[in-house]
């Protein structure tokens, strides 16, 4: 019976992934000797771990009674097995991969699967295994989410009986599957002893039914590799032939003038390629704003034929140049050639079909991509979450940047892959990309005109982490919180509300204040699904994702394409371990995975099963209780028929979270200290200015939470001494507050302060008699409420009073010192007196910004032009 | 009529909607103009009309979730036909009778205003997403109070303000163009001849689907109606 022509197809094409146990078939050889020619263009790829298990089970079993089992037999297959693939990959017929995973996973399985899931959506695979239950593994796969229809991963073992290769195919369509077990599958066995003793033999992908009496080489521990050890030659999946393009700094001079007296192109007309040949327009596919998308005669090959208006020297320049460096990358939908009219005019460009439903219409709308895609986990979402990544990072090895990353420009194919489609808007060399989609905009470029500037990749990076943040939340975009208004707002003033230690900001973690912890950590976090979908991300995963979103990192660099392929991978192996994932009960949203957290707060119940959460004293569950206190907040605390919505939500907002005012709430209430209103009760002020504030504003982008945010974009609001809110509370400290900045207030009227200061050292000169103490006395008061006044004021914000606070209590220090001397002694001394008196007011002054660590807070307020002494 | 909902177990209901599928919504605040010229063909009109436009938005898999459509109606009174609510509550659709002399336009706008902000608040408390709710004011006759000035004022500065997006349209040639077009500064006064109220929702329906499809960020135009001969636009003065 020949090999069929399937299987040598597939040899010759696909990518080989071998199994331990297929290694170690005594029909190994004959495949090898076989495929020898097809090999040789496409070499055998052997995991790494696939040659340590090898190593292991050369050592032979430990335990005698294995021994005369047959353990031998084993050991002697491994080594001839390991030889072999010694002599292949001097050859070159096989290559040894690494994996990230090799030192931290138990089975070569488990890197294979690994290595399927990140594969898969790449290029199509075989894996070479005589193992069922990695076959089925696979299987499960090919037929789960959206690598539904999948075409491209087979499994090929050796027959039972004839030993030849073939197709291992499901059970669904085979249910006459034989039985029997190969010789090969007494590898099965082959596991780390001493964890899985501990186990009680529950493996990762077997039990002892599966594979009864052949548990030969199990107890075998770690052994270092005696034979000879083929050398890693990483596996390089994408060759980079094309040059890449430069990296340009300004944006090409050529005219943005549509080339006139264009007629626009219709279906059923011919356009010429490159070298002459019609191409006829069959059928309009899509319009969009740059053009139509066209059916043609060819097939595979679609024509986008730009409107009239955007004919222009840059466009055509920008494609000719895409043309000139062919990406071939069977993700990217990239420019094949450029399509002119009869007269030779360039009207647009030849590319490839892409099929399939973008993000924006699938996994981005999860009420209707879990009714299609019951079987959507979030092991899906994070493979796809790789494949992305990956052609990101193909593109920026050649320096182009995407620019407008949204979901619309990327599908999901009905095969299972990704396409990234709209190539001819990326940015190459000087050639900007016009457009962007407000959710994927850098808080830094937010609001620009893109086609007058280049992106750089940090911008790029921010994308790229809005989408992957979308894709592991699904649709929900990472600004968008409680209270918070849409768009370019919420991303400026990089308010993430998702929380990345909350546990441990908490007063305290025993049960009775659980509640509090509740309320602070998650403040305005989406209600709903979604903090369930967020905490129950990684712990890494979240920390890069705060490296990118959270306002106090904006200065840091965001997270690499490197960075974050590391960080999925290492999520994807945690999500593959059984053991330590938790099937949630929310089966929705691809977040029903979830890693088990070590705060217990995950419990096992009677069974041993995984309960998701402590039962709670009330028997409400978490949802429950949201909801209620959701509706508690809009039936009763809020005041009836506001004027606006604004009002409503500043309102309740405020109420809600007493415990920590929110930003937005912050800053009114601190304008709401402004100098007019000073003399009157601060908390009545407070109250009282932030509802006129909200009142006068503009109804639409008068809106408290806004404004608030707005103003913390500015490096004022970031850098804030303490709180300052909670200082205000103390019954001590307000009236303080109120004097100090009324003070300030009437120093700054400049002339009265001076002398009410001066008048004040006056007296206590007067009054200690001594020509001496009375003009230090006097300066020192004088000096000491200037100061005080000073840094009061500065925190206040009483931006108008505060320059003037310097020379007047300076003044006042002079005049101070000098009347209480005159009054008592000569005017010598009392010149030496005032001198003495202000500079003794200023080292106090720098002693209490010093103190407060106030300089950058005072420079942001007056200016960085502020001269310190 | 309260200008609020206060019932709670139907509060209670649409919160957890919103718990359940937490994606971006779409308000429709529809104000239907319910006076005694309607009587008749017109309202049996609008009600297939309504009811074509509900079964449309429901089977669709990408509004179902995410639109909630409101129904208000005014004459002597007026009235909520139906307060904003996920679509799979909606067993049946509601239909509207017509009996009163007056039309009392800017109450009824009002009160579709005052529950599509109760609507908004609870979006904005849970954290929902949601597009620039939709205000749609139908209307035959010359409004018969004067309170439709404030809510025109109302109407136009959350519009304004970019928070909501107002469609005024006239039924028949009796319709008062020009107390519709105060309702709006930027779209004008749609005029719907012969009735025509299939191709009208049918328009609207489209672009709801078309906004439920983009990002809340974005801003969607709306759809252009398919044929020209059932409506025409007032110019603006």
């Amino acid at each position: 019976m020949p090999i069929s022509p399937r299987v040598h197809t597939i040899v010759s094409r696909y990518m080989l992934i071998a199994d331990t146990c297929f290694v170690l078939n005594e029909n190994f050889e004959d495949f090898v000797n076989h495929f020898r020619g097809e090999l040789g263009h496409n070499p055998l790829r052997i995991p790494k771990k696939v040659w340590f298990e090898l190593e292991r089970l050369a050592q032979g079993p430990a335990n005698k009674s294995q021994q005369q089992a047959g353990g031998n037999t084993i050991a002697k297959r491994a080594e001839q097995a390991q030889r072999l693939i010694v002599s292949l990959d001097k050859e070159g017929l096989a290559t040894v991969c690494e994996s990230p995973l090799d030192d931290r996973v138990r089975t070569a399985d488990q890197v294979i699967s690994s290595l399927v899931e990140q594969f898969l959506t790449l290029q199509p695979m075989v894996v070479l295994t005589c193992d069922r239950k990695l076959k089925d593994w696979i299987h499960q796969k090919r037929s789960n989410g959206c690598f539904g229809q999948s075409k491209s991963l087979f499994v090929i073992r050796f027959s039972p009986h004839s030993g030849l290769p073939v197709l291992w195919r499901s059970q669904a369509t085979h249910s006459q599957q034989p039985t029997a077990v190969t010789q090969a599958t007494t590898a099965r066995g082959i596991r780390n002893g001493s964890v899985q003793t501990a186990n009680g033999g529950h493996g990762y992908y077997h039990t002892a039914k599966q594979s009864p009496g052949n548990r030969i080489a199990q107890h075998v521990g770690i052994a270092n590799g005696q034979a000879e050890r083929p050398s890693c030659r990483p596996t390089k999946t994408f060759p980079a032939k094309t040059r890449p393009f430069d990296v340009a700094t300004k944006i090409t001079s050529s005219s943005q003038v549509p080339v006139p007296g264009l007629q626009s192109l219709q279906a059923g007309e011919s356009v010429y390629d490159s070298h002459h040949k019609p191409v006829v327009l069959e059928k309009q596919l899509g319009s969009g704003g740059e053009g139509v998308v066209f059916q043609t005669d060819r097939p595979g090959i679609v024509c986008k034929i730009y409107h009239c208006d955007r004919i222009t020297p840059f466009a055509e320049e920008k494609i000719r140049l895409m043309v000139s460096r062919p990406i071939k990358h069977s993700a990217i939908c990239w420019p094949a050639e450029i399509i002119s009219d009869k007269s030779g005019q360039f009207r647009g460009f030849l590319m490839p079909t892409a099929a399939g439903q973008s993000l924006a219409e699938t996994l981005f709308l999860p009420a209707i991509w879990t009714e299609n895609q019951p079987n959507w986990t979030r092991r899906e979402s994070v493979a796809l979450a790789i494949a992305i990544l990956d052609v990101v990072a193909y593109l920026h090895r050649f320096n182009i940047l995407i620019g407008d990353i949204n979901p619309a420009n990327i599908l999901i194919t009905p095969a299972g892959r990704v396409q990234f489609v709209d190539c001819d808007s990326y940015q190459i060399e000087g050639f900007p990309c016009p457009v962007g989609s407000v959710d994927f905009v850098a808080p830094e470029i937010q609001g620009q005109n893109f086609g007058q500037f280049l992106r750089t990749p940090e911008h790029e990076l921010f994308a790229v982490a809005t989408l992957l943040f979308m894709i592991m939340l699904p649709g929900k975009a990472p600004y968008s919180h409680q209270g918070g208004s849409n768009g370019a707002d919420n991303i400026r003033a990089m308010h993430f509300p998702y929380n990345l230690n909350a546990r441990k900001e908490g007063p305290g973690s025993h049960q009775g204040s659980n509640e509090v912890v509740q309320l602070r950590q998650y403040h305005n976090v989406p209600q709903g699904a979604w903090r369930y979908c967020w905490s129950h991300l990684s712990p890494r995963i979240k920390a890069d994702f705060h490296q990118c979103f959270h306002a106090d990192n904006r200065h840091f660099p965001r997270v690499t394409l490197g960075q974050w392929r590391r960080s999925f991978q290492s999520y994807q192996l945690l999500l593959a371990d059984e053991q330590k994932v938790f099937v949630g009960p929310q089966a929705q949203l691809g977040f029903d995975l979830c890693i088990l957290p070590q705060n217990k707060r995950y419990c096992r119940d009677a069974n041993g099963n995984v309960l998701p959460h402590r039962i709670p004293r009330d028997g409400k569950t978490d949802m429950q209780r949201a909801i209620a206190q959701v509706i508690r907040k809009l039936t009763q605390g809020e005041t009836p028929a506001p004027a606006t919505s604004a009002v409503s939500t500043s309102t309740s907002n405020g109420s809600t979270n007493s415990a920590k005012p929110s930003n937005g709430a912050k800053k009114s209430r601190s304008t709401a200290k402004s100098p007019n209103t000073a003399t009157a009760s601060k908390k009545t002020t407070s109250r009282a200015a932030s509802t006129a504030s909200t009142a006068t504003a503009q109804p639409g982008s008068g809106n408290t939470v806004q404004t608030g945010s707005a103003s913390a974009a500015t490096p004022s609001a970031t850098t804030p001494i303490c709180d300052w809110d909670e200082w205000y509370e103390h019954p001590l400290v307000w009236p303080v507050v109120v004097v100090g900045k009324f003070a300030a207030e009437v120093l700054g009227a400049g002339l009265v302060g001076t002398f009410a200061l001066g008048f004040v050292g006056m007296l206590v000169g007067f009054f200690f008699g001594s020509a001496t103490t009375g003009a230090l006395g006097g300066a020192y008061v004088g000096a000491s409420l200037g100061a005080i006044a000073g840094v009061i004021g500065a925190i206040c914000s009483v931006k108008e009073t505060l320059p003037s606070i310097f020379p007047a209590a300076g003044l006042g220090l002079a005049t101070g010192g000098g009347l209480g001397w005159l009054l008592s002694g000569g005017p010598l001394m009392a010149c030496a007196g005032g001198c003495l008196g202000m500079l003794v007011g200023l080292a106090i002054l720098r002693l209490i910004i010093d103190q407060c660590d106030a300089e950058n807070y005072l420079k942001t307020v007056w200016g960085d032009d502020t001269l310190f002494f | 009529m309260s200008s609020r909902n206060t019932n709670p177990d139907f509060l209670a209901e649409r919160v957890t909607q919103l718990f359940d599928v937490p994606t971006s919504r779409l308000a429709i605040a529809l104000c239907l103009d319910v006076s005694w010229s309607m009587n008749g063909k017109p309202i049996e009109e609008l009600n297939r009309g309504i009811e074509y436009f509900l079964s449309t938005l429901r089977e669709h898999p990408s509004t179902r979730h995410c639109t909630e459509v409101g129904m208000f109606s005014f004459a002597d009174s007026v009235e909520v036909v139906l307060d904003f609510q996920g679509l799979a509550g909606v067993k049946s659709t509601p239909s509207l009778h017509s009996k009163y002399e007056q039309t009392n336009m800017g109450d009824g706008v009002n009160l579709a205003l005052d529950r599509l902000e109760q609507r908004v608040g609870e979006y904005r408390s849970t954290g929902v997403d949601f597009y620039k709710p939709w205000l749609v004011v139908m209307s035959d006759g010359m409004p018969t109070t004067d309170t439709h000035i404030a809510a025109s004022q109302r109407a136009r500065e959350l519009e304004g303000g970019n928070q909501l997006k107002v469609l005024t349209i006239g039924i028949g040639g009796d319709a008062d163009t020009d107390a519709l077009a105060s309702f709006s500064n930027r779209n004008p006064v749609m005029c719907l001849h012969d009735l025509k109220f299939a191709e009208l929702f049918d328009m609207l329906s489209r672009s709801a689907i078309k906004t439920s499809q983009s990002r809340p960020s974005e801003d969607v135009k709306m759809e252009m109606p398919l044929t020209h001969d059932w409506f025409s636009f007032v110019p603006r003065k």
